[in-house]
């Protein structure tokens, strides 16, 4: 979604509101005129004046572009599954990791997301197992990061 | 026999050198990975060095710090995704090179000038620290405050595209940086009831998601949009070096200068100084214009100012004990361990131990040159990999890298919203480097400010009523200023 300076302004007026009214929720420090609301209200006003500004200069150019369009890309419905499939496997990597395991998880993560970009399976499947290994022993053994375990594969830590 | 040959002595034993080789490969590996840190190697190695002497001990930390910064520029100018938010500063341009079939010469230059930039801090660290020392000391919060106004508006002046669009940046960095407990009362925001948010919102995972993701998820888009990847064409490391070096001699010891002092202040670092240096350079270049577009004179000099920053902030900690940033504060712990005390007295009572660990600062910048020569080399290897084999790998490094931060599934979750986010301003052509600063230097700032107005009883003259704060508050309008003005001028001329 490409947005003109005018849609960007409004989106930034919008959001400075948003913020001067989320900053009445906070309080000051005692017997100051400073707190948490300081920060929130500087780039509320910060937010206005920048939006303010380029939606006159969106008004001023004129350009004859639309507020939004869509990109190029987003019109192939194969580029947008690509993106929204990646953005599903990052989540699936935060619900399933616990229970699963890196290894599986990062394996099926890898395969998906090669063989949706075209990648041949019979060099998908020996590359993700690989980098998987590669990624398990560097992390997981050397940096001693504690990447979640799956009992059948318990032996890799 | 002197103090200094002691020094040497302590340092050219075989374990010593051992050691010194070892933590440079373990700082290589570390920095290169996106997502992990030089503190990351830092705080891996605590635990080594227990088993060691003082100097060995020290020679890790300091060695390994000194290669992971380095390195963090390997996956910047390869894939734009820089390791540190210091080498974003020049990340655009280093980028630029590599798609020009230039990546030797550009991480060439990196390493070449980084460790210029190492060597003139350490000289500074060994022959003006108590006087440095005592500068840093008379910064207050009101010179604070301007240094961070400063460092905010570079990041926008050197941004490619509008300055409109550098200013969104700035502020989604800034309002992502008031995000939790850490703000002058004390009062969650924007937590929504999480515990995670409560500590506000790490900046590894969301600067792996901006640059990191962001770019994965645009490789995904369409191989054929993006510019592919072009191997080296035998621009070589070091090859184009000396000529960067005569051509740019005042812009490489104006970095190192600079990068020195600001690194010398405590809390300050190479972040900033990055991002001033490479201002500066653009600001007093010949080809302002070429900036951005893989010209490497700002390279040259913020790649000087990223590692002298480093060495600059081993000043404070040495002379007074104040650690400048998370480094430090580690290894004057490490200090203490093995019985040294930092401050004034140890050059006193351990002046070998402490011109030890200065020739230790030497050896690990030289040492730099050929380690960092196989590093990129090794490197190299990954433009010949097909970017739908790579991409889906770096993924899954960016997906560990943001959960070895805290060793929570939280990162990936902030990591995520950050990709897209990073994907849709990528989309709408505004820059990511200014959001970066802005969520690292935002809660600085907020503390600077509220303490500088609390100290002046509301009053905005008192922000330019000592020298220093007067000096840098004027400098900042300045470069708030010039742009308009240079602007107005080239319009009454064209009239």
């Amino acid at each position: 979604m490409k947005l003109n300076d005018s849609a960007l302004g409004l989106i930034l007026i919008v959001a400075a509101i948003a913020i001067r009214w989320s900053a009445t929720g906070f309080s000051r420090l005692p017997n100051q005129a400073y707190g948490s609301e300081t920060m929130p209200i500087a780039l509320s006003a910060l937010a206005l004046g920048l939006g303010a500004y380029m939606v006159g200069q969106g008004v001023v150019a004129r350009d004859g572009l639309p507020r939004a369009r869509m990109a190029e890309w987003a019109r192939a419905p194969s580029a947008v599954a690509r993106v929204a499939l990646a953005l599903a496997l990052v989540a699936g990597y935060v619900l399933l990791a616990g229970r699963l395991g890196f290894v599986p998880v990062s394996v099926a993560i890898l395969l998906v997301l090669m063989l949706a970009t075209r990648v041949r399976w019979w060099v998908a499947i020996p590359v993700a197992a690989f980098a998987t290994l590669v990624i398990q022993q560097a992390f997981g053994r050397l940096l001693l990061v504690p990447l979640p375990r799956s009992d059948a594969l318990g032996f890799l830590w | 026999m002197s103090v200094f040959a002691e020094a040497l002595g302590l340092v050219f034993q075989p374990f010593v050198l051992l050691v010194i080789l070892g933590s440079a490969a373990f700082g290589m590996f570390v920095g290169a990975i996106p997502g992990l840190t030089a503190t990351m190697a830092t705080a891996l190695l605590v635990p080594i060095t227990f088993f060691m002497d003082p100097v060995p001990a020290i020679a890790a930390i300091v060695t390994a710090t000194a290669m992971a910064i380095f390195a963090g520029d390997i996956p910047g100018a390869l894939l734009r995704m820089p390791g540190t938010p210091a080498s974003a500063a020049y990340v655009e341009d280093a980028y630029a090179m590599t798609r020009a079939g230039r990546s030797e010469e550009a991480l060439g230059a990196a390493l070449v000038f980084s460790a210029i930039g190492g060597i003139f801090g350490t000289i500074v660290l060994m022959t003006l620290s108590p006087v440095l020392a005592e500068v840093a000391l008379k910064f207050s919060s009101f010179e604070y405050f301007w240094l961070v106004v400063l460092g905010l508006s570079c990041a926008i002046f050197v941004s490619p595209g509008s300055v409109a669009r550098g200013l969104i940046a700035l502020l989604i960095g800034l309002f992502a940086a008031t995000v939790g407990i850490e703000n002058p009362a004390g009062q969650p925001r924007y937590t929504f009831g999480s515990v995670e948010l409560l500590a506000g919102v790490q900046f590894i995972p969301a600067m792996i998601g901006l640059f990191a993701v962001s770019e994965v998820l645009r490789s995904l888009v369409d191989a054929t949009r993006r510019p592919a990847i072009v191997p080296d064409r035998g621009s070589g490391i070091f090859r184009r070096q000396w000529a960067n070096l005569r051509a740019y001699p005042w812009q490489t010891l104006r970095g190192s200068a600079l990068g020195t002092a600001i690194g010398a202040l405590p809390g300050a670092g190479a972040d900033i100084a990055a991002w001033i240096s490479y201002a500066v350079s653009k600001r007093f270049s010949r080809e302002p214009r070429k900036f951005g577009t893989g010209h490497v004179e700002g390279l040259v000099e913020a790649g000087a100012s990223n590692n002298g920053a480093v060495s600059g902030a081993w000043i404070p900690a040495l002379v007074f004990g104040i650690p400048g940033d998370s480094i430090t504060a580690i290894v004057i712990g490490v200090l203490y361990i093995k019985g040294i005390n930092p401050g004034p007295t140890v050059f006193i009572n351990d002046p070998q131990l402490i011109y030890a660990v200065f020739v230790v600062f030497l050896l690990a910048n030289v040492i730099m040159l050929p380690l960092g020569w196989v590093a990129i080399k090794a490197a190299g290897t990954i433009l010949a990999i097909p970017r739908n084999v790579l991409m889906p790998i770096i993924l899954m490094f960016c997906i560990v890298g943001a959960f070895a931060i805290n060793n929570s599934v939280f990162g990936v979750g902030v990591m995520l919203v950050f990709g897209v986010l990073g994907f849709l301003m990528d989309e709408n052509d505004i820059p990511i480097a200014p959001a970066i600063l802005g969520l690292v230097l935002g809660p600085m700032l907020e503390r600077n400010f509220i303490t500088s107005m609390i100290k002046a009883d509301g009053s905005f003259l008192a922000f330019f009523e000592r020298p220093i704060a007067a000096g840098l508050g004027l400098f900042t309008f300045a470069v708030w200023c010039i742009p308009a003005v240079a602007w107005a001028i080239r319009r009454r001329r064209d009239a």
